[in-house]
């Protein structure tokens, strides 16, 4: 078995309890719908919005699953289609010198998948008192305040099949071309449903928001004393926090490599990709002795004229 | 960058060093005790002929002094005074006592030196003195001198053979130590070089596998939260405190 998110093998058995009932935890994640087209049972996961039907392979959208909470306020349309994407990727990998010949296969590249993941979108007012330390001598000089930042369309990844250092890395978004949201968008696309708590990304939220508060007072500091400047946020108080649910554009091209799952992320409006690549250990070796053979042999040849010169 | 850079420096200027030790061959090598045939001079019937013509009568002590100084300053003798000065010997004098007639009545000896071990000592110039007395009783000035100083001549040729023999030594020492220092010479400025290329193309290779490396995690390169920070809207007051 294969994971369609993240391209993961599985074997069957691994997923065997007792054939005769069904977990409760197994029965809320499965659900059961009808193709539109051949009227056919596909039972896909609640986590998902797209299934494919087994008999006549349609694309369902299963927009059930985007009632109430689970439904976003606004969606980020894609502005980069397969070809690019894909060209995108292609450019990405074409100078990583390292990268496994697996990673590079044209017809691999293709399988990229169009994903929209879901974000909570934080634009809010943020009270902070603060602690700074900054080196005077063989003492510090202590420098406490207040202040009052105001963030706009901070997105925090809620989805946990992502890794938030990916998601983040693909960042920014350009949250004033996001539009309602509207089911029509996610066809021929997956969507993940959000699955991490409101309270898990608000702390997620805020911890990034104290680091950009810092960065920002160390460069408001800096401009009137040292930069060795270090310290922290004390205090932190969200005001008229105002939290938008939204899909924003992702395709995601997982591979799979030496029993290890690899992805590549793009950012369906920007273009940004990120990436964890592996190492070919045999390619870095050959290139590691071509370079250490190039130098030496010119460091000989330049020793050869130096001591026809010199003595 | 900058520490490939600076590498690359450290290793230029390494590799230059090898050029730039100061040799240790011994260039500038002299023989500290040249050999000469010293008692030769004494043997040279002309030194010996002019050596009489010159001869000092002190006619208030009718001594005639048949002599040889070091620090005379005469073109015939600059040779031999030269040699006398090599060997640490101020001056050997054979003074005789001689009556009107020119005949002899005594003999005195004279020298000076530097404390050189070839200078013969009283007992063995009076040896050689008793060697030149029947020539000096008989007359014969001329053979008499040349009896005397070429028995100087043998004694200082025993030492000669000495000096050759640890001019030898030297020379063999000296030979070794050239021979050391060209080995030392040829290790510096050939291996180190060689070492050097070594170790700039290891660290330059490893430098140039760890760039490449790095290529493939791009997900270090993320967005600074302050991004989403409304420059406008900050407000940031601040007390300060010496702590």
């Amino acid at each position: 078995m294969t994971c369609p998110s993240c391209a993961s093998d599985f074997s069957v058995y691994s997923f065997y309890t007792n054939p005769s009932e069904w977990s409760g935890e197994e029965d809320n994640d499965l659900g059961l719908y009808v193709c539109d087209s051949c009227g056919g049972e596909v039972t896909a996961s609640k986590k998902g919005t797209t299934a494919t039907c087994p008999y006549c392979d349609s694309k369902l959208t299963l927009t059930g699953r985007l009632s109430g909470k689970k439904r976003p306020d606004y969606i980020v349309p894609f502005e980069i289609d397969l070809d690019k994407a894909a060209s995108l990727f292609r450019k990405h990998l074409s100078d990583k010198e390292l990268l496994p010949d697996a990673f590079k296969d044209e017809a691999h590249l293709l399988k990229c998948r169009r994903v929209y993941l879901p974000f909570f979108v934080f634009s809010t007012d943020v009270k902070v008192e603060y602690e700074l330390l900054q080196p005077s001598g063989d003492s510090y000089i202590r420098v406490d305040g207040k202040g009052l930042f105001s963030f706009n369309h901070l997105p925090v990844d809620a989805c946990k099949s992502m890794p938030n250092l990916i998601t983040e890395a693909i960042e920014p978004f350009d949250f004033s071309k996001a539009m309602p949201f509207s089911p029509s968008y996610l066809t021929d696309c997956n969507a993940e449903i959000y699955d991490d708590s409101t309270d898990t990304c608000i702390k997620i939220a805020t911890k990034r928001m104290a680091k950009g508060i810092m960065n920002k007072l160390k460069e408001y500091y800096n401009g009137i004393n040292s930069p060795s400047l270090f310290g922290n946020v004390t205090r932190i108080a969200l005001e008229d926090n105002d939290v938008k649910y939204a899909f924003f554009p992702v395709w995601i091209l997982s591979t799979r490599w030496k029993k290890k799952n690899y992805i590549f992320a793009l950012n369906g409006q920007t273009g940004k990709i990120v990436s964890q690549l592996p190492c070919d250990d045999g390619k870095a070796g050959m290139k590691f002795l071509k370079r250490f053979l190039l130098v030496f042999g010119i460091g000989l040849l330049a020793s050869a004229i130096l001591w026809f010169i010199l003595l | 960058m900058k520490k490939i850079i600076v590498f690359i420096l450290i290793a230029v200027q390494l590799l230059l060093s090898g050029y730039t030790l100061p040799p240790i061959v011994y260039k500038n090598y002299e023989s500290s005790e040249p050999v000469h045939d010293f008692a030769g001079i004494f043997s040279d019937p002309v030194y010996i002929e002019s050596y009489l013509g010159r001869t000092y009568f002190d006619d208030e002590h009718d001594w005639l002094e048949l002599s040889v100084y070091s620090y005379r300053h005469d073109e015939d003798y600059q040779y031999l005074i030269g040699e006398l000065k090599e060997r640490g010997i101020e001056f050997i004098a054979l003074l005789i006592k001689v009556d009107a007639d020119g005949n002899y009545l005594d003999y005195r000896i004279e020298y000076r030196s530097g404390g050189h071990d070839a200078i013969p000592d009283q007992d063995e110039l009076y040896e050689y003195y008793l060697e030149a007395k029947p020539f000096l009783e008989s007359g014969d000035y001329v053979k008499a001198v040349r009896t005397f100083f070429s028995s100087v001549k043998k004694h200082l040729s025993k030492y000669d053979i000495v000096y050759k023999q640890q001019e030898e030594a030297r020379k063999e020492q000296y030979e070794q130590k050239v021979k050391e220092s060209e080995k030392k010479a040829t290790v510096i400025t050939i291996v180190l070089p060689i070492f050097f290329a070594l170790f700039l193309a290891l660290g330059l290779a490893w430098a140039y596998t760890a760039k490449l490396k790095k290529q493939l995690d791009t997900v270090q390169d993320g967005l600074d939260p302050d991004y989403y920070i409304d420059r406008d809207k900050i407000l940031v007051n601040y007390t300060s405190t010496d702590d």
